[in-house]
């Protein structure tokens, strides 16, 4: 039985899209002369670099969305499985990036 | 550092990768940390953000084309991403000048497995009937034929599949080194499939190195940001340029190159 993709795949374009705008507007940012001024990793601090702008806080914001897109991708893989076999092990694998992030907190 | 200049060495990394179907964190590690002088865990860092970007457009494309084994590909993603994490963990300790080798070795490892494909073809492994697997089929795009196959060695390939988590969250390249040969090879997996299901297991692999290494400040998304796009955009340029050049040509020039990096390496190991 052929299990539906467009979900998975809607997200990951989405993400590839939504990543790809971030840096070329944070490479466009260097280009014009914005200074390059680094921040805290931290919501206030990336939010004010995005209004204000700077190309920081536009980059930091497209890496974020690189990272946070595969674990989207997999729930949307779970939401297509759902109710099978599958559909827990995308879960799983979404667990895992959850214990990476819990790892990364606790370091 | 000049932005611009990082944006347009990763395109040539980009394509230089996907022309030779080793992707382009083996070459924008080195390109970065030898000529860019930035250090080997940020240039990791940065090639592992390239990896995920070029993942997700390649797995868009490949869901859609019905091309990426799934059900396969999230069995084996369970041991890549653990691998990920460990790998992600290692490589936040060690030694630069352990990991320049490493690098290095696996470079010289890559460049010997090119060399002995260009001399002799590998064929699969015949299926052992009694050993556990599952079906699965996909439609040949070329001739809209459909192709069945039967996985099988599951547990070789999970324990492959972490060996190939640890190296790309070590060394921010992507495992398809390892992966492809051993589901091709080892697992009965058609080529096509294999190098589809790679590409989809590489996304959440890299993500789970990417989130240690972002948190332990080794993360530069001034230079991640110009790396991924550089890399994505090459990486599709090369993927269409494939066809049109010639393989042996460009493995040769791989050889070189990495051979040329590896020995750069070393030398860094031992001078710094």
């Amino acid at each position: 039985m052929k299990t539906a993709t467009r979900l998975t795949s809607s997200v990951l374009m989405v993400g590839t899209v939504v990543s790809a705008a971030c840096f070329l507007i944070a490479l466009g940012l260097v280009l014009v002369g914005r200074p390059q001024s680094v921040g805290t990793v931290d919501p206030p601090s990336i939010i004010g670099a995005v209004l204000e702008p700077r190309p920081w806080g536009w980059a930091t914001l497209g890496v974020l969305t690189v990272i946070v897109t595969p674990a989207l991708g997999l729930l949307a893989t779970a939401v297509e499985f759902r109710g099978g076999r599958s559909a827990w092990v995308a879960l799983l694998v979404v667990g895992i990036l959850g214990v990476s992030v819990a790892v990364a907190l606790i370091r | 550092m000049d932005v611009l200049f990082v944006f347009l060495i990763s395109i040539g990394a980009g394509g230089f990768g996907a022309l030779v179907g080793i992707g382009g964190g083996l070459i924008i590690v080195p390109v970065l940390t030898l000529l860019l002088d930035v250090p080997i865990k940020t240039a990791i860092a940065a090639s592992l953000i390239g990896v995920i970007a070029t993942s997700m457009s390649a797995t868009a494309h490949y869901l859609d084309a019905g091309l990426a084994d799934r059900r396969l590909g999230l069995v084996l993603l369970v041991a890549t991403a653990a691998g990920g994490v460990t790998g992600g963990l290692i490589g936040g300790y060690l030694d630069p000048r352990i990991l320049a080798a490493i690098f290095g070795t696996l470079l010289i490892l890559v460049a010997l497995q090119m060399l002995r494909q260009r001399r002799s073809t590998h064929a699969p492994v015949p299926p052992d009937p009694e050993a556990a697997g599952f079906t699965s089929s996909y439609v040949e795009p070329t001739d809209g034929s459909e192709v069945s196959y039967r996985v099988h060695r599951l547990p070789l390939g999970t324990a492959a599949s972490f060996v190939a988590g640890n190296v790309s969250g070590l060394l921010g390249v992507g495992g398809g080194v390892i992966n492809v040969p051993t589901m091709n090879v080892a697992m009965g997996v058609p080529i096509r499939v294999a190098t589809s299901t790679s590409t989809y297991m590489l996304g959440p692999t890299a993500a789970a190195s990417a989130i240690l290494y972002f948190a332990a400040g080794a993360l530069d998304p001034l230079l991640a940001g110009p790396v991924a796009l550089g890399v994505f955009i090459g990486a599709r340029a090369g993927a269409r340029l494939q066809a049109r050049v010639s393989q042996g040509t460009l493995q040769l020039a791989f050889i070189g190159v990495a051979l040329v990096f590896a020995a750069q390496m070393f030398l860094r190991v031992v001078t710094s």
